[in-house]
């Protein structure tokens, strides 16, 4: 089951990554928003519909758990599946990102 | 009493891109959508004339009311407001300022028709049940011999029609639209 979940979310949409990440702390949806234009320096804008979507799909697959609500906001943060499952995700950027390097590192030289 | 409008309209909100704009370009003229029905006729209240961004959300299944809240007020948190809820959709609006574009990323248009497409994947299912309805009446009309049981199936046909044009519209509208996402938004 958890493998399964791991392949689905494998590669990650950036919307879905920036969820995760964000949801290390706890949050709720509006501040996922406002914390993902911050770290993208507003290149990344999460529209509510997809928010709400990825949200409701995460908290059925296991990786976020709702821990209270504030006013009617509800609050979410990360849990231990979703922890393995965005740290798979970042080894793979970080593969991306060194391959990349070398590729264009071997063709300068 | 606001005053109300009556208006046809054949976009189905399985093709949100133009349906959304529709109800944006109504709103331009003085017009907010109170209530739809399934069957293509809007009913419109008179309001301020502005330009709003219409929001569509549409689901599989029921919602809780627990859940209905909780997408109701993440809405709010982003400027929007619930002008209208039927079944299983949502309709929400915000007014957008002046110079704002009010322009989606491609990422997001995406991901809204992975949403809508799992939605209304039952055209697929419909399509089919109307074609093999379809194809009994055919097969009735050539075989049968018995002339009343063949007007009462003249009869049911005809009653019966406006559902297939709509179902037949319905998933012409959705591979039109999985067509574009493919070609264009890809």
């Amino acid at each position: 089951m958890q493998d399964n979940i791991k392949k689905i979310y494998s590669p990650m949409t950036e919307s879905a990554f920036y969820i995760l990440l964000c949801l290390k702390k706890p949050n709720h949806g509006y501040g996922i928003v406002q914390q993902t234009k911050e770290l993208t320096e507003g290149e990344i804008i999460i529209s509510p519909g997809t928010m709400y979507g990825t949200l409701s799909k995460m908290e059925k697959d296991g990786l976020i758990q709702f821990v209270k609500e504030q006013e009617t906001r509800k609050i979410y943060i990360i849990t231990e599946l979703g922890e393995k499952v965005l740290e798979k995700e970042m080894n793979r950027i970080i593969r991306l990102y060194a391959n990349v390097r070398e590729v264009i590192r071997n063709e300068r030289d | 009493m606001s005053e109300i409008k009556k208006e046809w309209n054949f976009t189905l909100p399985v093709n949100f891109l133009k349906y959304e704009a529709y109800l944006s370009e109504m709103n331009k003229k003085g017009w907010k959508l109170k209530k739809k029905t399934w069957m293509y006729l809007h009913y419109f209240e008179k309001c301020e004339a502005g330009n709003y961004k219409y929001e569509m959300e549409v689901f599989e299944k029921p919602i809780t009311k627990e859940e209905e809240l909780s997408l109701i007020s993440l809405y709010h948190d982003f400027g929007y407001e619930l002008i209208f809820q039927g079944g299983l959709q949502f309709f929400f609006r915000k007014k957008i300022e002046e110079n704002e574009a009010p322009e989606e990323s491609v990422r997001e248009l995406n991901e809204k028709w992975t949403r809508m497409k799992a939605v209304y994947k039952v055209y697929s299912f419909s399509f089919t049940m109307a074609l093999f309805y379809l194809s009994q009446i055919l097969f009735h009309f050539l075989t049968s011999t018995n002339s009343l049981l063949l007007t009462i199936e003249i009869v049911f046909f005809v009653l019966s029609s406006p559902f297939l044009i709509a179902i037949f519209h319905g998933y012409i509208s959705y591979l039109k639209m999985d067509k574009r996402f493919r070609e264009k938004y890809k």
